[in-house]
């Protein structure tokens, strides 16, 4: 039988750990049953003030299993036992990766005819390229979705992208194609981003000639 | 022979067409098909035009030459 010592004040502390532990696992996982089960006790309902809580969180998290993504639900599935036996060997994730990677080779061939040679050499040495735009300046095309259209002069980013999901290489084109002969159109809906401004203070003191 | 491209997520998708009788379905396809992208906000382009000619931003489907790409509309990212 424990008794307090009285020179301790705490003596839960001086409790070795050992002895506690099986005490906390045991009351942790009376608590995650209680969350999965279906049927409680009325009394259960009336004497425990923490019920509340707990319904509340098995709804959440049966809520959550419910609405998971097609995403995750097909990978739940994939990783699960419950795999149909007629799949093939190639599922419909790695078809999908096959289909991206083929229409981006489409696209880059395509990209590639469309570029003068001079920006052929450019795209193909360094993965972008440079586009002069008429009574503009000249426009540096870089291989991301966005922010990748640079103003050379200026160092602004602009982000003008197609509506619909393509390719990377269709989106440079796309941009190639509206820069070089309708820079109006692509200048009226495009965001633009400063430069970021490192070295030169606008303004105030320590202003940089 | 004519021909239009449509990028799509698949990369393009390309639709041949000449003025003879034997493309006739084909060319009427492709210009339902120009028509009904361009008044939904596409631009389409011409390119690879006979004797060098720079590219040009064309809107009637009668004025089509060798090679036309038509991108989506295009939206600020």
């Amino acid at each position: 039988m424990r008794t307090k010592p009285s020179s301790c004040h705490g003596w839960w502390a001086a409790e070795p750990m050992t002895r506690l532990a099986p005490l906390i696992y045991r009351r942790i996982g009376g608590l995650v049953r209680d969350l999965f089960s279906e049927s409680e006790p009325a009394s259960h309902v009336v004497i425990n003030p923490t019920h509340s809580i707990r319904r509340l969180s098995r709804d959440r998290l049966q809520a959550y299993i419910e609405t998971l993504s097609p995403r995750k639900r097909g990978l739940r599935c994939r990783s699960g036992t419950d795999r149909p036996a007629d799949a093939g060997p190639t599922d419909s994730a790695s078809a999908a990766n096959d289909l991206s990677e083929d229409a981006e080779a489409r696209a880059r061939r395509l990209l590639l005819r469309m570029l003068s040679p001079a920006q052929r050499a450019q795209f193909q040495g360094y993965g972008f390229f440079c586009v002069d735009v008429p009574m503009r300046n000249a426009f540096c095309v870089l291989p991301r979705h966005v922010f990748n259209v640079l103003d050379l002069w200026t160092g602004d980013h602009y982000c003008c992208t197609a509506g619909a999901i393509l390719p990377l290489s269709d989106v440079m084109l796309t941009q190639k194609l509206l820069l070089e002969n309708d820079p109006q159109q692509f200048f009226s809906v495009a965001n633009r981003r400063p430069a970021p401004n490192l070295l030169v203070r606008r303004s105030g003191r320590g202003a940089l000639a | 022979m004519k021909m239009l491209r449509v990028l799509d997520s698949s990369g393009d998708r390309a639709i041949s067409f000449d003025n003879s009788q034997e493309s006739a379905a084909a060319r009427v396809a492709a210009q339902d098909l120009f028509e009904r992208l361009l008044a939904n906000g596409s631009v389409a382009f011409k390119v690879h035009r006979t004797n060098g000619a720079p590219d040009e931003k064309v809107t009637e489907f009668s004025a089509l030459e060798n090679e036309t790409i038509v991108v989506p509309r295009v939206v600020g990212g």
